[in-house]
This record gives structure tokens, C-alpha cells and sequence, in this order.
């Protein structure tokens, strides 16, 4: 039983972490993607 | 110290410096696609590869996002392969010991372990496993770890390199493919038949009983020992066959082995940063990160070395010699073989914890505490060279909040090697540089208030809580190696130490890897009047001093508890 529970840890764990890509992916998304309404391609300070 | 152990000292580092220079070259014409000499030997073998795997998958170019869901698989697999070898050792071949399956908790922090790179054994070797495991479960996660770490590294690199439009960072499985078959594999094949012959056993025979002459018979344990021994250094694994590590007659045997050991340590996460300069055609960067990683390690060497040769205030008044002589050592040889002595103990200490590689040839909780500073230092601070790739990886956050902050005095533009370093970069480097000590403070104290974790420590007062520090520090750097004096042979340290390793090991690697898609599909800003050079001299002591400010910042209170405390205490006499 403990053996299933543990392996089942462990593809849990890695499966958070595929999350955790996704969650790093929304935050190199331009800033228009973010909901920010500055175009993406603005000039720094805009 | 004596003379010759300095000698020994700065000839073994000059060594190291001199071997990662072309080490590193070649690196880059492995991972640059160009034809090696090896190539008429291992094509045939990864065109094997490469058909087991799907021609396909192995020649499409990779987003930053494909390349780290399918390392993250591929380890996955690992693992789950690892910790199922370790469960039912008892039913596989070359098990005449009869050694029992592992229990599962043990088996799943030993798969997360060794697949991570870390090696925390929290079991001893040749009590437990059997040759089979040795070989499938232990030596080859040791290949298959490091080379993780390099690739992660290298598609870094590679968007860094690229001049921006596109996202494509390299395909995953030929930078493994070809890391494993034109670097640690023939370098691991020929360092360990040296290995052999230095004495180290390589053998599908388990033991032999000895008759000492105190007449109770001892079975001395052997195996594949030098096979495990030269990829372990190499790869910046450091799990140990025996339970003693390095420290083991069999695993260290001679002053030879013991050079050449930490020669291996050393040169891949040197190289890696030769290596970067051939990539970014900027070999003069790669010296100032270089020179960056050398300092630090020149700053925490001696500390150790001069803390251990002064021995303790205790010693000194029962009468123990403080200095060396031609005759003895000196100092404090607590937990340290008379034949390595102090010098190539502290060197080894700090190599180890520096390179984040974890295999001992000394018992690192008898030193004296500042002696322990520096191995703390290595895996707190994580990037005076690091492990494979990782460490690599630490120095460039710490590059680039680096230059951040100088461009923020200044006012100049943050740009990194040509990219504009923007907010989405600064978030991702912010989360890995908080992250570490999340991971290692956190659980810390923890344990130093249930009493599940105070149950585990063996010794009293600041020295017991180092204990505690060191093991959750040396998970989350992936290093793996132990204070000693803990038993992590419990159900919550064997859990919160596989967590904390995942947590040190994957989230740093995923963020990095989304700062590589992040900055590859930037255009290389021209470099003007106003850019923020980073490739001088007076940007190695920024850079140098922020890894140290923020160093010191993060881990200095968690340090005072523990080894600084234990300093006083020490100059009262007072011992744990």
C-alpha cells in the first residue's frame, strides 16, 4: 500500500511542477496578454 | 600549515584551472553540433539512441516551454524507474546478500535524490543495497543527473547566444544524448580503469570474510566501486557506495585518487563557464564570471583551512600540539583520516560544498565551527562554481539582479549580455533567488520546534540546530552531503528532505528555463555609450559583492545560531 502511495507522491510532485511551467509561461506573456493596455512593443515609461 | 600543504593546495586548484580551459572548449563543440574526435565512436551508438527515442522528437527545435516539459518527463520516468529497483531489489539478479526491498519512504527520498543530482543518502550503502541497485538505481542516475543539469545550463546559454526573433533554445534529447556519449561517458571509462588501478575494487563479488585476530569475523562488503567512484566526482553526484563516502579506504585509497577526485569535482562546473564564453563569443565575460566564482572560493578556503590547523581552545589546554610539525598534523584531526591530514580535508570540505558534489573524505561535523562556515557558504550561496549547470545558473541570477540594481544607481539601461533585463526577467530571478532560502530556513525551524525534528539530533545546544541547518542546506543545494550526527532516517526528515531537494532542485531550473524564453526572442540591443558594461573588472567586485550582501542578508542570522555561536562557546571551552 505504502509502495503505490509513494510512487503516487512522486508523480504527483512532478506534476506540479509541469504547473509550475505553466504558471512561469503567464509570466514572460507580454504585458498586453497580462491584461496590462499598454501595447507591447511601448517604449519604456509609457 | 606547513608549506607543503599549501603547495598541495594551490597546485591542486592551478591544476583544475588549467584542465577546465580546454575542457570547456570542447564543451562547446559537443553542444555547438561540431564534429569531436569521438564522433566516429558514438554516432552509431546515438543513432540507436535517437531511433529508441523517435527521430522526430529528437531533431525538432524546442520552445523553452517543450524542452522543460520533457526533461521534467524524462526525469520523472527516472525516478519512478529508481525508486521501483529500490522497492523490489529483493526479487532483481545480483542480490547474494539477500539484502530486503527498501522501505518505500527511504526509496522514494533516495529516487528523488540521486535523480536530482543531490545524493543524500539517508541509508547506508553497502548495508542496504544490493550490486544491482548500486549499478541501476545509484550509478546511473549519476550520468543521467548531471547531464540534466548541463543541458538545463546550456539551452540557457543558447538564448542568451541568439540574436532574437525566434524560440527555439536546442532540442532536449540531442543535448543529452550528446553530453552523456562525447563527455561522461568516455571520460567516466577511462578515469575509472585508472581508479582500478589505484587500487579501488570493480567486482560482481559482494564480500569477503576477514578473521582479525580479535577472532569475531568481519565481512567487508566490495562491488563496483570505481565505476560509481569516477562518474560520483564527475558529475557532481557524491552519493557514496560505502556509507563512510570518500573517507572509505576502498573509495579513496591513495593520495592519487584523492587528487584526481577533487580534480573531477572541479572541472566540469569550470568548464561549463569556459564554455559559456565560446557560446556568446565572449570569452572575456566568461573570465570576469570566472574570476567572479574563483574569489569566492578563494575568500572561504582559507577559513576552514586556518579554522581546522587552529584546532580549539580545549584541545590546546590538554595538551594536543596546535601546530604542525614534520611529524604530525596539528590542529584538529577530529573525524579526519591521518592520511589526508587537514589540507587535503578542508580543500576537499570545500570543493565538495563549493561544487556542490557532497561526497566527504572527512566527517564534516568534527570540525572545528568556523571550519563548517565555508561548507555552508558553498551550498547557501550555491554558485562558487555549483554543481553542474546549476551553480552555473545561480551566478547569472545573481549576474542579473546584479545588474539590475547597478543600472538602477546609475541610470542606465539593465541589459544582460545584449538582452534588456525587464520585469518579467526580474520576477523570475526574484523567485529563484528567494526560493533557496525558503527551502532551507523554513524547515529549519520547523524542526527545531516539534519534536519530531529535535528527536533526530544527536548532539546539544547551536551545534545540534548545525545539524539541522546543514541537512536541510544541503539538500535544497542539491549537494547531498551530511553533518553527521543527525539520523535523517525518520519519517519526517526523509519526507521533508525529498521535499525540500524537489523544491531546491526543479523550481530554479523551470524559472531559469523561462527566463531562456523569456530573453531568446529578444533582439540584441547595440551596445552604446550608455550601456552598463559587464564585462569589466569593476563589474566582477559588483557582482562579487552582491552575491555577498545578499548572502549575507539571507543566511548570516541563520549562521549565528549555529556555527558563530558555537565559536564563543568554543573559546570557553565549552564543546558539543
Amino acid at each position: 500500500m505504502l509502495i503505490v502511495l509513494m510512487l503516487i507522491l512522486l508523480l504527483g510532485s512532478f506534476l506540479a511542477l509541469g504547473g509550475l511551467v505553466h504558471f512561469s509561461e503567464n509570466l514572460i506573456q507580454p504585458p498586453s496578454a497580462l491584461g496590462d493596455d499598454r501595447p507591447a512593443d511601448a517604449p519604456d515609461g509609457a | 600549515m606547513t608549506l607543503q600543504s599549501w603547495l598541495q593546495i594551490v597546485v591542486t586548484l592551478l591544476i583544475g584551472a588549467l584542465i577546465s580551459v580546454p575542457v570547456g572548449r570542447y564543451l562547446a563543440w559537443v553542444v555547438t553540433d561540431r564534429k569531436t574526435f569521438l564522433d566516429r565512436l558514438f554516432d552509431p551508438l546515438d543513432r540507436v539512441i535517437y531511433l529508441a527515442i523517435g527521430h522526430r522528437i529528437c531533431s525538432e527545435k524546442m520552445t523553452w516551454k517543450t524542452y522543460t516539459l520533457h526533461m521534467l518527463m524524462t526525469n520523472l520516468v527516472m525516478a519512478a524507474i529508481i525508486y521501483l529497483i529500490l522497492v523490489f531489489q529483493d526479487y532483481l539478479p545480483l542480490n547474494p546478500l539477500h539484502f530486503p526491498g527498501m522501505e518505500p519512504l527511504l526509496a522514494f527520498n533516495t529516487a528523488i535524490s540521486f535523480i536530482t543530482n543531490t545524493d543524500w543518502q539517508a541509508y547506508g550503502g553497502e548495508t542496504t543495497l544490493s550490486n544491482f541497485s548500486q549499478m541501476a538505481a545509484i550509478t546511473f542516475p549519476m550520468f543521467s543527473s548531471a547531464t540534466t543539469g548541463f543541458v538545463a545550463a546550456i539551452a540557457f546559454i543558447r538564448a542568451f547566444s541568439r540574436s532574437g526573433g525566434g524560440t527555439d533554445i536546442g532540442n532536449f534529447y540531442r543535448d543529452f544524448v550528446r553530453f552523456t556519449t562525447r563527455v561522461l561517458m568516455p571520460a567516466a571509462f577511462v578515469l575509472g580503469v585508472l581508479l582500478i588501478q589505484q587500487g579501488e575494487p570493480q567486482t560482481l563479488q559482494t564480500a569477503v570474510v576477514a578473521h582479525p585476530i580479535q577472532g569475531t569475523a568481519q565481512t567487508i562488503v566490495m562491488g563496483p566501486v570505481a565505476s560509481m567512484e569516477t562518474i560520483k566526482h564527475l558529475g557532481t553526484n557524491g552519493g557514496g557506495f560505502c556509507n563512510a563516502n570518500a573517507a572509505h579506504p576502498f573509495e579513496n585509497p591513495t593520495p592519487i585518487t584523492n587528487l584526481v577526485q577533487t580534480l573531477l569535482m572541479i572541472v566540469l562546473p569550470a568548464s561549463i563557464v569556459v564554455c559559456f564564453g565560446e557560446m556568446i563569443s565572449d570569452r572575456r565575460q566568461a573570465w570576469i564570471l570566472y574570476g567572479v566564482m574563483g574569489a569566492l572560493l578563494l575568500i572561504f578556503l582559507p577559513v576552514t583551512l586556518l579554522s581546522e590547523q587552529s584546532g580549539t581552545p580545549a584541545l590546546a589546554k590538554v595538551g594536543v600540539e596546535i601546530a604542525a610539525t614534520q611529524g604530525q598534523p596539528g590542529g584538529n584531526m577530529e573525524g579526519k583520516e591521518v592520511r589526508f591530514g587537514i589540507a587535503e580535508s578542508g580543500l576537499f570540505a570545500t570543493v565538495t560544498t563549493a561544487f556542490t558534489t557532497g561526497s566527504v573524505n572527512a566527517m564534516h561535523d568534527s570540525f572545528t565551527p568556523l571550519g563548517a562556515v565555508s561548507p555552508f557558504a558553498g551550498m547557501m550561496l550555491q554558485c562558487i562554481y555549483g554543481g553542474k549547470g546549476v551553480g552555473f545558473l545561480a551566478a547569472l541570477v545573481y549576474g542579473i539582479i546584479a545588474v539590475f540594481v547597478a543600472g538602477l544607481m546609475v541610470g542606465r539601461t539593465p541589459e544582460f549580455l545584449g538582452k534588456k533585463i525587464e520585469r518579467p526577467e526580474i520576477v523570475l530571478v526574484s523567485l529563484t533567488l528567494l526560493i533557496h532560502p525558503l527551502v532551507i530556513l523554513a524547515p529549519t525551524g520547523w524542526s527545531m520546534v516539534m519534536s519530531y525534528g529535535l528527536a533526530s539530533i544527536a548532539n546539544g545546544w547551536a551545534h545540534g540546530y548545525s545539524e539541522v541547518l546543514y541537512a536541510f542546506a544541503s539538500s535544497a543545494a542539491n549537494n547531498g552531503s551530511a553533518f553527521a550526527g543527525l539520523n535523517a532516517a525518520t519519517r519526517w526528515y526523509e519526507l521533508a528532505t525529498a521535499f525540500v531537494i524537489l523544491m531546491g532542485r526543479y523550481p530554479p531550473i523551470i524559472f531559469m528555463m523561462a527566463l531562456a524564453g523569456s530573453v531568446v526572442a529578444k533582439p540584441v540591443t547595440p551596445m552604446t555609450s550608455g550601456t552598463l558594461r559587464t564585462d569589466t573588472w569593476l563589474f566582477a567586485g559588483f557582482w562579487l559583492g552582491v552575491i555577498l550582501v545578499v548572502g549575507a542578508l539571507t543566511f548570516l542570522p541563520a549562521l549565528l545560531l549555529g556555527p558563530v555561536a558555537e565559536f564563543f562557546a568554543m573559546q570557553r571551552q565549552l564543546l558539543f
